[in-house]
């Protein structure tokens, strides 16, 4: 389908549109990545409260904890 | 240059807002100033849509920031792309504008530089508080745009694009004067130019205005 010029709008008519419309979007592949990412960060989040309610211990490495 | 200015309508009036590259700090402050907002209206769509796109950008903006492929100035953005021609950077820009002596954060644009030097408009939506009935802001989202066009002649970048949806595509056919746009968006040096012409006009007037008033 090929594209044509429209008549241009003043800002003022684009302000009325804008009102009436709200200015909320996201692109589907950008949003479906956020998502994703904030799929993977629930995840992560939940492991490790999880492992901290099995009693493992938090930012103190294996061999620190053999050390001890 | 890490400021774009420009003219939106509150309640009615003209009043003068700005586009700047987001920090850390600023994002933290605009994802609490949403709660509020989520409490006030529960029923409005777009109000919903607002809160959880903001979100979603914000949460994608860290994540690529722990990885070393997002920045919060210009001069980082700029760096970055001097050090690696073909880096792809995001970013976000938050608008706000002054309503007595506080600064209200009034929408947000997620973007990226693409590996080919293009900008690409990933998330724009505006903060619930704009979106409440009560206060009818208008021109933030035309306003964002051209403040993304001045950051693209900055840079000398000749194409911003984006994904447009059923939702997007009625407002960029207005805002670019073209017809039918589908599911993407190319905003080049013509449409740059009319964009800026547009708010250039407005901004001359509401000098003149501002000049008539002080002679009064």
């Amino acid at each position: 389908m090929t594209q044509k010029r429209t008549k241009s709008l003043s800002l003022e008519q684009l302000w009325d549109y804008e009102a009436k419309h709200p200015i909320v979007f996201a692109a589907p592949s950008a949003l479906a990545e956020a998502r994703f990412i904030a799929d993977l960060d629930r995840v992560k989040h939940n492991r490790r409260r999880h492992s901290r309610g099995n009693g493992a211990a938090i930012g103190v490495s294996r061999r620190k904890l053999a050390a001890a | 240059m890490n400021k774009f200015s420009f003219q939106i309508k509150v309640n009615g009036e003209s009043r003068t807002a700005s586009l700047r590259f987001a920090t850390k700090a600023e994002l933290r402050r605009y994802h609490r100033s949403l709660s509020s907002a989520v409490n006030q209206s529960q029923s409005l769509q777009a109000v919903r849509d607002a809160v959880e796109f903001t979100r979603l950008a914000a949460k994608r903006w860290r994540y690529y920031s722990e990885a070393g492929e997002a920045v919060e100035s210009l001069v980082e953005l700029q760096q970055a792309f001097n050090r690696n021609k073909r880096c792809e950077v995001a970013f976000i820009l938050i608008a706000t504008t002054q309503l007595g002596n506080h600064e209200m954060p009034i929408g947000l644009a997620y973007c990226r530089r693409t590996w080919c030097h293009h900008l690409a408009i990933d998330f724009l939506a505006l903060h619930p508080h704009t979106l409440d009935e009560r206060e009818q802001v208008a021109g933030v989202g035309s306003g964002i745009v051209y403040g993304l066009v001045r950051l693209a002649k900055a840079l000398r970048i000749r194409r911003i694009w984006g994904e447009a949806t059923v939702h997007s595509a009625p407002f960029y056919e207005r805002l670019l004067a073209l017809a039918p746009i589908l599911d993407l968006f190319v905003i080049e040096s013509r449409e740059m130019t009319a964009i800026q012409n547009r708010q250039a006009k407005i901004a001359r007037r509401g000098l003149a205005i501002t000049a008539g008033r002080a002679l009064e």
